[in-house]
């Protein structure tokens, strides 16, 4: 009598998940930690003498912002910019700015920024001119003023 | 005679779907993870202009140099002087031409006097389209 030959039991082939699982874990872990907020940016555009543009000296026409470097904040932290040498509170600056632009758009600013005053100062001062929709903005150096840097 | 016991059945968490979502999480942080954010430096934090135009599109030609709070100029992630921007400027001018976009994206705190020197290499280099980054945040009239 032939004997049956037993044949071995099949085992189910299992790939092992849980380490890959632990993988992936620190994966999204590591997405998460690393993200960062969706800042919105933008960019405020100044003009420079295009190469061969001739320099035209029309500042008497033109209105002149000198931002004040030894400003600081005053009434209720609000800071002190100069227009043709007159001290103006920003929030009034921003009021003439706005009736400026409707006034006549193509208005030219020049803005005569000292080297010890902060860039924000600066930038709120185009963003004021932007929503003012004044676009001719110029920015020239005092060389008057001399640039002490503040140590860190 | 024994009574004979219920089979009790293992209790298993769906591992599948739960992957599934993972997946997803990580393609979605993948995804939105900036390839641009090399050039920019997380030690500046921008100044903001509330009333600015959202920027939505940029010019590839771009150069983006960074002021941090210290001065530092950084361009490209490298920390650079200023004669040394202005030979990296005139390389990238002469290849995508004179009208070639520069940011300055300087830290809010930063004194303007070093923003000045980026400004002279730029206007050194016969570049004149600048721009200067900041934040859109805060409310807006």
């Amino acid at each position: 009598m032939a004997k049956k030959v037993k044949m071995p039991q099949k085992s189910e082939a299992e790939i092992p998940l849980s380490s890959m699982i632990d993988v992936v874990f620190l994966l999204l872990i590591y997405f998460i930690v690393t993200q960062k907020p969706i800042i919105e940016e933008t960019l405020l555009g100044v003009n420079l003498p295009a190469p061969g543009q001739p320099q035209k000296n029309n500042s008497q026409e033109n209105m002149l912002l000198k931002v004040d470097v030894m400003s600081l904040p005053v009434k209720g932290g609000d800071e002190i910019y100069h227009v043709n040498s007159r001290p103006w509170y920003f929030k009034d600056l921003v009021e003439m700015l706005i009736e400026t632009g409707k006034n006549d758009k193509d208005t030219t600013i020049i803005i005569n920024c000292g080297p010890n005053a902060k860039h924000k100062k600066l930038i709120r001062l185009l963003d004021a001119c932007g929503e003012a929709g004044l676009s001719k903005l110029n920015i020239v150096n005092d060389p008057s003023v001399k640039f002490t840097p503040v140590k860190y | 005679m024994g009574k004979k016991k219920p089979e009790t059945q293992e209790a298993s968490v769906p591992i599948s779907s739960m992957i599934d979502i993972v997946f997803l999480l990580i393609i979605f942080f993948v995804v939105t993870a900036s390839i641009d954010k090399e050039i920019e430096d997380e030690r500046v934090t921008l100044a903001n202009a509330p009333h600015g135009k959202p920027l939505t599109k940029k010019d590839p030609r771009s150069v983006t140099i960074n002021v941090r709070p210290d001065g530092t100029l950084n361009m490209g992630m490298y920390t650079m002087t200023k004669p040394q921007i202005s030979e990296q400027l005139k390389i990238s001018a002469s290849k995508f031409g004179y009208d070639m976009p520069i940011i300055i994206r300087g830290d809010r705190e930063v004194q303007h006097g070093y923003i000045q020197e980026v400004m002279e290499a730029v206007t050194d280099t016969g570049l004149y389209r600048m721009n200067f980054n900041a934040e859109i945040t805060g409310t807006k009239k």
